[in-house]
């Protein structure tokens, strides 16, 4: 994190750009997957350049590795399916996603142009009030507490997400594969063993940690879910039927436990979100427990809509 | 003693990015799944090892180049993994 802009940089930005490209205008959907997944790891490495390992390391777990892994489901299930490779190649519904991404693009623009003179942004108020945010860590102290609000309603688009994707199967079930009798794959089956204690105790570490350096609940649970995510390559059956209580409860966990610490805090007589000094760390604890418990499930439960129906045995 | 770990790393580091090196070349080169995986996992084992090890002279602390050592074993077992698979599927035996 030197100043200025060195070879790397331009190395590291050059790749980037080349990824990119490939990644929209790859010929066949697994090459373009591959070099997406690629770009976020760049990505990753790009924020470390620039002092934002809390971001780099959301960007490598979750647009990388979860979503590479979301898309590389997709293809298996709709590798046959002329649609997706129907989509190239103009038509209306391509240049209203491009119209749509260019006034995005267009928007952010303006937006980074109006705030070019604010160099601090709000770095200073950040740390003037880092005391009172049960947090020592600045990050942690603006997702959870300055605006929480956001955090809060993050969390009720990913469960909007979940959601979503579990109406999607349910529509489809009649043209998802019955599942075979496969046997789980050996190699899998035993590396998930090897590797879910290290992904839950990791994921726990980030949990902790996220109080006072660079890690959180997004971090945790997306290590949490791709130990689920492992398991349910291993053929083992990890989400609990989707109309359970339990099922249920941990995917609004974190909405529901925002929810109420919101409510009290309205019911304190203070403004909503606004944390009590002295109980800030146990709530933003509390709250980060309960989000990474319900993203983790999400992730889970997006990367299930499409897997065939029905149970394998493990392997004996 | 500094000047030690310093010159121990600048080796390592080199060792790594040869191993890296060759075994890019090596997946660029060699004719079939097989031999590439070969290149290949030399590279994450072997370079990432030797990188690993130059990183860990440098590390602040132990517990801090233990975490060096940590990301290493858990390459290596994604690596194995990974090997396996793809070797596999190119038997199609999976």
């Amino acid at each position: 994190m030197t100043d200025g802009i060195g070879l790397y940089d331009l190395l590291l930005g050059a790749a980037l750009v080349g990824a990119t490209w490939r990644a929209l205008f790859g010929r066949e959907p697994f090459g373009a997957t591959v070099f997406f997944i690629a770009y976020g790891l760049l990505l990753s490495l790009m924020w470390v350049q620039l002092g934002a390992p809390d971001v780099a390391l959301a960007e490598a777990s979750i647009g990388a590795g979860l979503t590479g892994a979301l898309l590389l489901g997709g293809i298996r299930q709709f590798e046959r399916d002329d649609l997706l490779h129907a989509a190239r190649g103009i038509n209306r519904q391509n240049i209203f996603a491009g119209l749509l991404s260019f006034s995005l693009a267009a928007t952010i623009i303006l937006v980074l142009w109006d705030i070019r003179f604010f160099t601090d942004g709000i770095s200073n108020l950040v740390r003037e009030n880092q005391d009172t945010s049960g947090s020592s860590h600045p990050v942690t102290s603006v997702l959870l507490n300055f605006r929480g609000f956001d955090t809060w309603l993050e969390l009720c688009v990913l469960l909007l997400a979940a959601l979503a994707a579990s109406i999607v199967r349910i529509a489809n079930r009649n043209k998802l594969p019955k599942l075979s009798v496969q046997i789980p794959n050996k190699q899998i089956t035993m590396i998930a063993r090897t590797l879910l204690p290290i992904l839950i105790l990791i994921a726990g570490i980030m949990l902790w940690f996220g109080a006072r350096a660079p890690g959180g609940a997004f971090q945790a649970g997306a290590l949490l879910g791709a130990a689920g995510i492992l398991l349910q390559l291993a053929s083992q059956n990890v989400i609990p039927e989707r109309s359970s209580w339990a099922f249920r409860v941990v995917l609004a966990l974190g909405v529901a436990t925002f929810t109420i610490v919101a409510t009290s805090t309205i019911l304190m007589g203070r403004n909503l979100l606004d944390f009590p000094p002295d109980w800030a760390g146990t709530l933003i604890f509390l709250i980060e427990v309960a989000a990474t418990m319900s993203i983790a499930l999400t992730l889970n439960v997006v990367y299930a809509s499409n897997a065939p129906t029905g149970n394998v045995k493990a392997p004996q | 003693m500094t000047n030690v770990s310093d010159i121990a790393t600048v080796i390592l580091m080199i060792f790594g990015s040869f191993f890296f090196f060759a075994g890019t070349v090596g997946l660029l080169r060699f004719p079939d799944v097989h031999c590439r995986l070969h290149a290949l996992s030399k590279a994450d084992n072997i370079g990432l090892g030797f990188i690993a090890m130059g990183l860990m002279l440098q590390a602040e602390s132990i517990p801090a180049s233990l975490k060096i050592l940590a990301i290493w074993l858990i390459a290596l077992i994604a690596s194995a993994l990974t090997c396996f698979l793809l070797a596999n599927w190119e038997i199609g035996d999976d």
